[in-house]
């Protein structure tokens, strides 16, 4: 009692006794008399170099911050990933001249904090005890540090290497428009988009998608336009998807399209940023995916793939007379082959009589039934596209001269195919290409080849029907609530502005009107005011 | 959902095997023989397959082989009916016949005068693919004879009877009766028809003149001149050139050519049970050519003495023709039927029609416009 | 009341799907029927007719308003009890079913005329009833956009016949006007009525309309639309060709066509038979959509698909039924004539159930 009360006023901590366990914990540290202090970084590090072996590309770097040999720190990066400048400026050099490092002793242990806060001068950095967590991130690009008696892990954002130069994209050329497309990394990308449409209401959501891909996807629209609904659909869908690798777009158009079967894109793709941002002001929303330059545009309308920047960017009547001619193209591209099958196989009388007696004098020398011959010249002119792609530019170009200068003679020559026949692909395939997009320009071969099955077996009651049954599957089909075949098919009339003409600039004020969108309105009288004056 | 959408998978496959299994429908352009003209005729004796057969048809098809001795192939065979004759055809034509190309019937005289032309193109007018616009001509002497005399400057005789009958609305004052308006003439108008005729002189093939059809059968027949009267005072509108003698106060002073349209305006009154039709011709068009030259002052003056000679000219011979029908053709071959009948509440016969014609006050008024005289003054 | 989802039509929508409904091979066939009975009054007779489909609607109009509903087959249950307001609706997908068949039979004796004619007859008709189930099987949001797409592609076909029309018409086919007896008009009143056969579905498409008060007068204007549309043909045909020999041709409509005389396409008939195929394709599937949907709601089926892949075969076998041209006309007129007694009879009955049900409640009510 007496001890207890003399302890109390002398303020004497009681001493602590160390367990056994602690005693036999510490021995393989005490082992060692190398070093006068055992630094657990070589926990960590161990753990690291087990975890990470095999691997030829990734550095472990040993330091001492501050040149302080108590202060033992490891640097782990993948020597690829890094800016090698940056590190050695921003990190190395920073830690090996720390001076807060030198006067601490270990066991006073500078905290991680003052290393982050007055050490390092790197922008994204942050600190964590996983270190399953810190061996992802270090994964995915980034530096950690491991620290002797440190037990957080820094992780340091100091990326490098190579990426591709903004180029224009092959698909979407235009003359008057912005040239500058999308490269494989998203925040390059989303940058471009924050550029163009600086509004504070523009939202980039960011979310992981692929289970081992970890590939980052980022959801953008402009929170004060887009309907909220809308937004909450789309990343519910995404939020939905659960698969190993996420390589590209296509992936995820996949996994949130309405209609799986449909052969009619649900979505719309773009490598142009002038196209997204068109997109966005009118309520859509766009899903960014990294290491892709293309970017989705959802909801998105027939009308769309007939739609390119072009139109806009040129006067009105220009606009008005390329989009006439795409509709034409559209219909002669799918109809022309087909009609000709069903009026020469099915209704001779339907053509006038002097083109008949042609046709049939011509027709007289080819063996095959006009079907067979569309078929054949489709499958050639089919395979000369398909191997054109694969082929160097070199070489494509002399196959193409070869194919359809060469080929063509021949095949007229040797009675194989008659030469209507030829007219008539040729005028088929180059209307195919006058549809901007790449997507629905494929989308039409195939709609063209259940056009010919469907005209050699019935005629043009076979055409009518294959039509109909087309346009009874784009009325049904829905885009994320949007119905797909709008203008046309809810007819509003206002939209039909954009469809088959291109009305003025000053003359757009609303917003199209299948896609739900806070404000509907889109100018503010734009040309009133200057002819007011 | 799984199932349904397994079910309905099934049969759509299904489905697309069944149809695509069988083109039913689809014919080889080599398969065809498209006829463009087709003849019928009454039969001579040693014609004759069987002994009922009554009827000749003949059809010209163009060939499309190379290297054979005609482009033409002419078939004729014979049968108790029309159809019958065609289907025998089948025997020897090597393809499959469609009728959708047809252009020009032709139609022997002496079937015209003797058969009811109605029945006789029931099998044409049934088939719903040949064209209604297809051209029906009357031959003097037997159609056979005309296909088979290839013509010398035209492919085939189809094409060139085609030919003919297209332009000939464009250039002469002829009837252009297609099957259709002669249909309606014949049923729905119960007036007589215009057929127009044509000859075969030493190989060449001309119009020459026009038949009356009333009732189905040949009931008048008319020449050239005759004819442009009736084809002005029936209204079948027409481009062409008529010949007139330029008269100033008795004296004959120029001849001319007109080249103009024609149209016609009807007003029918009925005053006292009496009907009174007036019937206006109207000329319009320029003249091609004149013999005197006139100085500039009197052209005006000239213009109108051509204007009314040849009012007086037609007005003539409409009149003539005008008396023609009311006292030998006995019927209605102005077709002034459609306006009887517009305006009479009681139902009308046949008869009762032509009754009327017979009995009706036709006035004939002629209006010329002469709208230039070409590049000459 | 609960529509489902996927139901609901805006009225301009209902406008274009009764003028689906009502026009279909009248356009064809009118012109003969109708100067059978009243020669070149004929168009006067179409104008008479469309006064059965007149009060048809407003009959029907009378029934909703009196008795709110969110369905047909609601509004029969409510107002007949259950089994015999399920019997009611049975009784209009019958007529549907029938109606339907016969219209596409009609349909592909047309085609088989003109376009197809080696074809097994069952081949056509599976092939064209399988566009119509796969129309049939959607709601009836889709089915009005897809008729409101197609009548402003397929309106140009009305003016395919103008050249035809305007070169060789002349009016005085069309006179003398007023020419016959009171009772020649009321039978050709009864032969047009048929035509506009397709009114009777506005009961089952009110219910669905956003919002209901437009839908009276939606539906009036597509009937007025029809009529004029009908019109049109019939004054047309009749003027060129004269009352009789219009009732000579089966099909006077595209005869009328053949004598145009346009200078490239030689046959403009045909261009004509192909957006007819659309417009005869509407009331074959909106038939058969009706049909469908009222067997999936009595019934409770998940999915219309179900409904509709029941009464494919029954449809075949009814059209495949008539060996010859004239039983079709017999089956077709007969078809017609029971359109004009359903189409009055039926929310006649309804409305007098409805007023008896109401009593009976009212009697209940003031027991309890």
């Amino acid at each position: 009692m007496v001890k207890r009360l003399i302890t109390s006023k002398h303020n004497i901590k009681p001493k602590k006794y160390k367990t056994i366990k602690e005693i036999a914990a510490t021995a393989h540290l005490r082992a060692d008399n190398s070093r006068k202090i055992i630094s657990p970084v070589k926990d960590k590090e161990e753990w690291f170099r087990y975890e990470l072996a095999g691997n030829g590309d990734i550095v472990f770097r040993e330091l001492f911050i501050g040149g302080n040999e108590e202060l033992d720190a490891i640097l782990i990066y993948m020597y690829g990933s890094i800016d090698k400048n940056m590190l050695n400026a921003y990190v190395i050099k920073p830690l090996m001249s720390f001076k807060g490092g030198k006067e601490k002793s270990i066991e006073g242990s500078i905290s991680y904090k003052s290393i982050m806060d007055s050490c390092l001068s790197v922008g994204t950095i942050k600190a964590v005890t996983d270190k399953d967590l810190a061996k992802n991130e270090m994964f995915e690009g980034k530096v950690i540090l491991l620290v002797n008696s440190i037990d957080q892990i820094i992780i340091m954002e100091v990326a490098g290497g190579k990426a591709r130069q903004v180029t224009e994209p092959e698909s979407e050329k235009t003359l008057r428009g912005t040239k500058e497309g999308f490269i494989e990394d998203i925040w390059n990308n989303v940058a471009v988009i924050r550029k163009t449409l600086p509004d504070p209401s523009l939202k980039v959501e960011v979310s992981k998608v692929g289970r081992r891909t970890k590939t980052s996807l980022a959801v953008v629209y402009l929170k004060s336009l887009a309907d909220d609904k809308l937004v909450k659909e789309v990343k519910s869908r995404i939020k939905k998807i659960d698969i190993d690798g996420v390589l590209a777009n296509g992936y995820i158009e996949e996994f949130i399209e309405d209609n799986p079967y449909s052969p009619f894109p649900q979505t719309q793709g773009t490598e142009k940023p002038d196209k997204v941002v068109a997109a966005l002001l009118e309520g859509r929303i766009a899903i960014f995916l990294d290491r892709t330059p293309y970017v989705l545009l959802v909801p998105a309308q027939l009308i769309q793939f007939f739609q390119a920047p072009e139109d806009y960017y040129e006067r009105p009547y220009m606009g008005t007379y390329i989009r006439l001619l795409r509709a034409i193209a559209f219909l002669v591209t799918t109809s022309a082959a087909p009609a000709y099958i069903a009026l020469t196989s099915f209704h001779p009388e339907l053509v006038p009589l002097e083109l008949l007696l042609n046709i049939a004098e011509l027709r007289k020398q080819v063996p095959f039934p006009p079907v067979v011959e569309a078929l054949i010249m489709e499958f050639v002119i089919e395979s000369l596209r398909e191997a054109g792609l694969r082929l160097p530019t070199a070489v494509a170009t002399t196959l193409g001269v070869v194919g359809g200068i060469i080929l063509g003679d021949a095949a007229v020559r040797s009675n194989l195919v008659s030469p209507a026949m030829i007219i008539v692909i040729t005028i088929t395939i180059i209307c195919n290409f006058i549809i901007p997009n790449y997507s629905m320009s494929l989308v039409i071969r195939l709609v063209r080849l259940y056009l010919i099955l469907l005209a050699a077996a019935f005629g043009a009651f076979g055409i009518t029907l294959g039509w109909l049954v087309m346009i009874i599957h784009l009325c049904k089909l829905e885009s994320f609530g949007v119905p797909y075949f709008a203008p046309l098919a809810p007819t509003r009339f206002k939209d039909l502005k954009d469809l088959y003409v291109r009305v003025p600039i000053w003359a757009m004020k609303d917003r199209p009107d299948s896609i739900p969108v806070k404000d509907k309105k889109r100018t503010v009288n734009a040309r009133e005011q200057k002819n007011g004056n | 959902m799984k199932m349904h959408r397994k079910l309905i998978r099934l049969s759509a496959a299904l489905l697309c095997l069944i149809m695509l299994t069988g083109c039913w429908d689809a014919k080889e352009l080599d398969d065809l023989s498209i006829p463009l003209v087709v003849a019928y005729d009454t039969i001579l004796e040693k014609e004759k397959e069987y002994p009922d057969d009554k009827y000749l048809v003949t059809v010209g098809v163009p060939v499309f082989y190379e290297d054979v001795e005609s482009k033409f192939h002419v078939i004729d065979t014979t049968g108790q009916i029309i159809g019958e004759a065609r289907g025998r055809k089948n025997t020897q034509l090597g393809e499959q016949v469609i009728f959708g190309q047809l252009q020009v019937l032709l139609l022997g005289e002496e079937l015209a005068k003797k058969e009811n032309l109605l029945e006789i193109t029931d099998v044409i007018a049934r088939n719903p693919r040949v064209k209604a616009s297809i051209f029906i001509i009357i031959v003097k002497g037997r159609a056979v004879d005309l296909i088979k005399k290839p013509p010398h400057n035209y492919p085939n005789v189809g094409i060139y009877l085609k030919a003919l009958m297209k332009n000939s609305k464009d250039t002469n004052f002829f009837p252009y009766t297609t099957l259709f308006r002669f249909n309606r003439s014949l049923i729905s108008y119960e007036t007589a028809a215009l057929l127009p005729h044509v000859i075969c002189r030493d190989g060449e093939i001309m119009l020459a003149g026009s038949c009356l059809v009333n009732e189905g059968k040949i009931s008048g027949e008319m020449g050239r001149e005759e004819t442009e009267t009736a084809v002005m005072l029936s209204g079948i509108e027409c481009k062409g050139t008529l010949s007139f003698e330029a008269k100033k106060d008795g004296k004959v002073i120029d001849e001319a050519t007109f080249e103009g349209r024609n149209s016609r305006k009807v007003t029918l009154k009925i005053i006292e049970g009496k009907y009174v039709f007036n019937i206006q011709i109207k000329l319009s068009g320029t003249i091609v050519e004149h013999k005197k030259e006139v100085p500039m002052q009197d052209g005006t003056d000239l213009l109108m003495v051509f204007q009314d000679s040849l009012e007086q000219h037609i007005k003539k011979r409409a009149e003539a023709l005008v008396e023609k029908t009311q006292e030998e053709f006995k019927f209605d071959a102005l077709c002034l039927a459609k306006y009887i009948k517009a305006h009479t509440r009681e139902k009308l016969t046949k008869e009762d029609i032509d009754r009327i014609v017979q009995e009706s006050e036709i006035n004939v008024e002629v209006k010329v416009q002469i709208r230039n005289v070409g590049g000459k003054m | 009341m609960e529509i489902k989802s996927g139901s609901s039509i805006t009225s301009k929508q209902l406008i274009f799907i009764m003028i689906g409904t009502m026009l279909g091979s009248g356009i064809l066939s009118l012109p003969r029927l109708a100067a059978k009975e009243a020669g070149q009054d004929a168009w006067l007779a179409v104008i008479l007719g469309s006064m059965f489909p007149l009060a048809s609607l407003s009959l029907i109009r009378l029934l909703y308003k009196k008795n709110d509903a969110a369905s047909f087959v609601e509004i029969c249950r409510k107002v007949g009890g259950r089994w015999l307001g399920s019997l009611f609706s049975i009784i209009l997908a019958l007529y549907s079913v029938l109606t339907a068949s016969v219209l596409l039979r009609v349909f592909i004796e047309v085609i088989s005329m003109f376009l197809l004619n080696d074809t097994p007859m069952l081949a056509k008709l599976v092939l064209m009833l399988s566009v119509c189930a796969y129309l049939a099987s959607t709601n009836a949001k889709v089915i009005g956009r897809l008729n409101e797409f197609l009548f402003y592609v397929l309106l140009p076909i009305v003016f395919f016949s103008l050249p035809a029309i305007v070169k060789n018409s002349d009016i005085r086919n069309l006179m003398p006007v007023l020419n016959f007896e009171v009772s020649d008009y009321a039978r050709a009143a009864l032969t047009t009525g048929f035509a506009f056969s397709g009114f009777e579905l506005y009961i089952v498409f009110h219910p669905y309309v956003l919002k209901e008060k437009e839908a009276y007068g939606a539906s009036l204007y597509a009937l007025l639309i029809t009529l004029v549309i009908y019109l049109y043909f019939v004054i047309g045909v009749i003027s060129v060709f004269g009352s009789e020999l219009t009732q000579k041709f089966t099909w006077p409509t595209l005869r009328v066509l053949a004598t145009a005389e346009v200078p490239i396409l030689e046959r403009i008939e045909f261009l004509f038979i192909q957006a007819w195929i659309g417009v005869s394709f509407r009331p074959i599937s909106i038939q058969y959509f009706c049909a469908s949907h009222i067997i999936a709601e009595l019934l409770k089926l998940k999915s219309q698909k179900w409904s509709t892949l029941g009464l494919f075969p029954v449809m075949i076998l009814i059209a495949y039924y008539p060996k010859n041209i004239f039983q079709v006309f017999k089956l077709s007129d007969y078809v017609g004539q029971i359109a004009l007694s359903i189409g009055i009879a039926l929310p006649l009955i309804l409305i007098v159930f409805g007023m008896f049900t109401v009593k009976r409640k009212a009697v209940n009510d003031e027991n309890a």
